[in-house]
């Protein structure tokens, strides 16, 4: 029951037209050990779909597409790929690959950046 | 020789007359009886139907035998139809009382429960996302923190 709760506050915040929803996502929801909490935090962060959420999954390490756990990682490319309208996505996938970071989260971006121009 | 006065012969006439008179009513009161033999028993006439032949006497009682018998029978078989039919008549008096004990306990049961129940709509659509969304970040912030700390 408190699961269920959780994950309707999170989702509560993706809904949320207030942007500092984004920050609390970001600070509680990304960073939390549980992985369930990871994946469903970056869900939420995705169907936003506003530069500062995609921001969050896109361009740091350890959350959303960079996650970790694989089944976190898979669960943020999905919900990507499922997105309507990809072209805020794509812009900060470009982005990343042409900003001077890690070299990981450049290869996954130009990877789901791949898949993302497969899938449109 | 004796005298006899013409109020006392005339008194004797009238005895005799009124004698007369009673036989003939007794003989009246039983016009079909007829005693052929003048038989008496016991101070009264013996009527025409008690005298009977052997035969027809016989006759009468075979079948008087035969019909006692059939009325013997037909009444030990229905006799055992009533017993069987009064054992069945009870056994689903029984059966429709303890039915009846069972309904009346399940509902009963049903009812103590239904007492017993309460319904309360408040808690039920207050942690539902639409009304989540409608709050404050800062209070969803508070309420997020406290519940990770849960799990």
């Amino acid at each position: 029951m408190s699961l269920k709760k959780v994950s309707n506050i999170i989702e509560a915040l993706g809904r949320h037209e207030d942007v500092d929803s984004i920050r609390v996502l970001r600070d509680l929801g990304t960073n939390h050990e549980s992985d369930e909490i990871r994946e469903l935090t970056a869900r939420a962060l995705i169907k936003k779909n506003s530069k500062e959420s995609l921001e969050v999954v896109i361009k740091n390490k350890g959350k959303g597409i960079n996650d970790l756990s694989a089944r976190v990682a898979m669960t943020a490319i999905n919900e990507l790929l499922a997105l309507k309208e990809k072209e805020c996505a794509i812009e900060i996938l470009e982005e990343t690959l042409n900003s001077e970071g890690e070299q990981d989260v450049q290869d996954t971006a130009r990877s789901v950046k791949a898949l993302m121009s497969f899938s449109a | 020789m004796e005298k006899i006065s013409p109020l006392r012969a005339s008194l004797k006439a009238f005895e005799q007359f009124k004698a007369q008179r009673a036989q003939k009513r007794q003989e009246s009161q039983n016009p079909n009886a007829t005693n052929p033999f003048g038989l008496t028993f016991k101070g009264s006439m013996i009527k025409m139907d008690v005298f009977e032949s052997q035969a027809s006497k016989v006759q009468k009682t075979e079948e008087n035998n035969g019909f006692k018998e059939n009325f013997q029978k037909a009444g030990k078989l229905a006799a055992s139809a009533w017993v069987s039919t009064i054992n069945r008549l009870n056994s689903m008096k029984q059966s429709m009382i303890s039915f009846g004990n069972r309904i009346k306990e399940s509902t009963m049961n049903t009812w103590d429960k239904l007492n017993k129940t309460e319904i309360n709509f408040t808690g039920l659509f207050r942690d539902s996302v639409s009304s989540l969304q409608k709050r404050p970040v800062m209070e969803l912030e508070a309420m997020l923190s406290e519940e990770l700390q849960t799990i």
